[in-house]
Parts: structure tokens; sequence; C-alpha cells
């Protein structure tokens, strides 16, 4: 089991801090459908975060935690930003979203249909969501 | 290189572009206005061959939405073409082939595009 621990700030250019993702999986042995799994799930989840989850215009640290495990890879993302649960998100049909015009909505649904497991706690002011991406998960 | 969008010249009435690389968050700041200029901003049918790229997220998904919902304000259409691998299951994941007609071959793609009227 190995982890890569990274703290972002909320600023889209930091999203290049994740390529580290790549060395770092390909390292542990992850099947690269599985890893290109993770990269899409941690764009997907620091992306909504330095989108939508601060008003305040300032400065805001988001944590990230990716750990390989035996049966998959755990990612855990934490920030100080609005309350949001993922797992109550809605999950618009492309139909639905091409025909409404919009271009959001469908990160949540990639999330949902990628990982095993999603789980959300609000702590301290807190968002925590983990996802878990199992070696065996259907290639969905 | 993180995202790279060749236009190929054609003498029909379809525009042919290609998106090589990864069209992730990074890469949509510097493709998203551009794609569309040579996509919906045409009056003609699309083919996106999308043969070469090896990354694709939900920004991208939405940039690839709207211009074939322009394309289709016009009567024309938006072909995808030659997805594989993480790409083909990432778009099949959300629905993509639902609205958008994908193809696997050249002349498939067009066959498409020409249906629609280009």
């Amino acid at each position: 089991m190995a982890i890569l621990r990274l703290t972002l700030s909320n600023q889209l250019d930091e999203l290049v801090r994740i390529n580290a993702l790549t060395e770092f999986l390909d390292e542990e042995g992850v099947p690269p459908a599985i890893a290109q799994r993770v990269k899409l799930v941690v764009e997907e989840l620091v992306v909504n975060v330095i989108q939508h989850a601060f008003d305040d215009g300032g400065k805001h640290s988001i944590l990230l935690d990716v750990r390989t495990e035996p049966g998959g890879v755990t990612i855990v993302v934490e920030d100080d930003g609005k309350p949001f649960d993922p797992r109550k998100a809605p999950t618009p049909a492309a139909k639905e979203l091409m025909e409404a015009g919009k271009r959001g909505g469908l990160g949540m649904t990639i999330i949902k249909k990628v990982v095993r497991d999603l789980d959300y706690e609000r702590t301290e002011g807190r968002n925590r969501v983990r996802a878990f991406i199992a070696y065996s998960a259907p290639g969905r | 290189m993180n995202i790279e969008l060749i236009v190929v010249p054609r003498t029909d009435h379809i525009t042919h572009v290609k998106l090589v690389g990864r069209l992730d968050m990074l890469a949509m700041k510097t493709v998203d206005v551009r794609f569309h200029g040579e996509t919906a901003a045409r009056d003609q049918s699309t083919i996106v061959d999308l043969s070469q790229l090896e990354f694709i997220t939900s920004l991208g998904i939405g940039m690839l939405f709207g211009c074939a919902k322009s394309l289709r304000r016009k009567n024309r259409t938006m072909v995808l073409l030659g997805c594989t691998g993480f790409v083909d299951s990432a778009l099949r994941t959300v629905g993509v082939h639902e609205v958008i007609p994908l193809a696997s071959t050249m002349e498939e793609a067009l066959g498409m595009a020409r249906d629609a009227g280009s």
C-alpha cells in the first residue's frame, strides 16, 4: 500500500500538479485502465471543488489523498467549502443535458458510474469525499 | 502537448477535425473556443476524429455536446469517429452514443454525415 498526498490551492492552474498521479499509479503497478479511471475521478472531484465550493474569492486548500490498496485505489478529497454531498447530486441523462444546453452535471454521473463506493461526511466545516475504485470493477 | 486540434482539409461540404492528446480541464482552456469555431460555427456536418484522444473528462464531453447541439439547430450533424479504449468507455458511460452518433470507420462517418444533410 502506498499513498500520494497533495495539497492544492483552489486555482484551476493547480490541476497540472495532478499529473504526479500518473507516475505514482504506474510505480504502484495499477493497471492502466484503472489508472485512467482514478485520474478521471480525481479531476472531476477537484474541478468540482474549485469551481463550486467557494464563494468568497479567497484562497483555500484542497487536500488530495490517493491510496493504493490490495483491491483497488481509494481517493479522498477534503475542502473547507460549502457543504456538498456528491451522493445526492443529480445525474441527468446525456439527452437531457444536451437538450438543455448545459455543460455541467456530467461529472457526477461519471463519478457515480466509475467508482464502487462513494462516501461523504461533513465534519467541523469540512467536506470529506471518499471514492473507491476496485480493480475488479466492470469496465463501464 | 496537452491537446491538439487538427483541421483536415476536405473538398466536400463536411468538416473534419481531429483531437489529439488529452481533453481535460487544462486542455479545455486552450481548445474550447477554437473547437467551436472550427465545428459549430460552420454550417456543415462535422466529423470529429477521436482515435488519437487518450483522455476525456466531463468538461470535454460537455464541449462536444454544445457543438453537436449547435449543429443540430442548423440541421447538421456531428459524428464522433474512432473512439477506443478509455475515451470510448467514458463517452458510453454518460450515454453520449445516445445523442451523438459514433462511427468506427471514416466511410461510416461520412455516410452518417451525408445522411444528415451536408
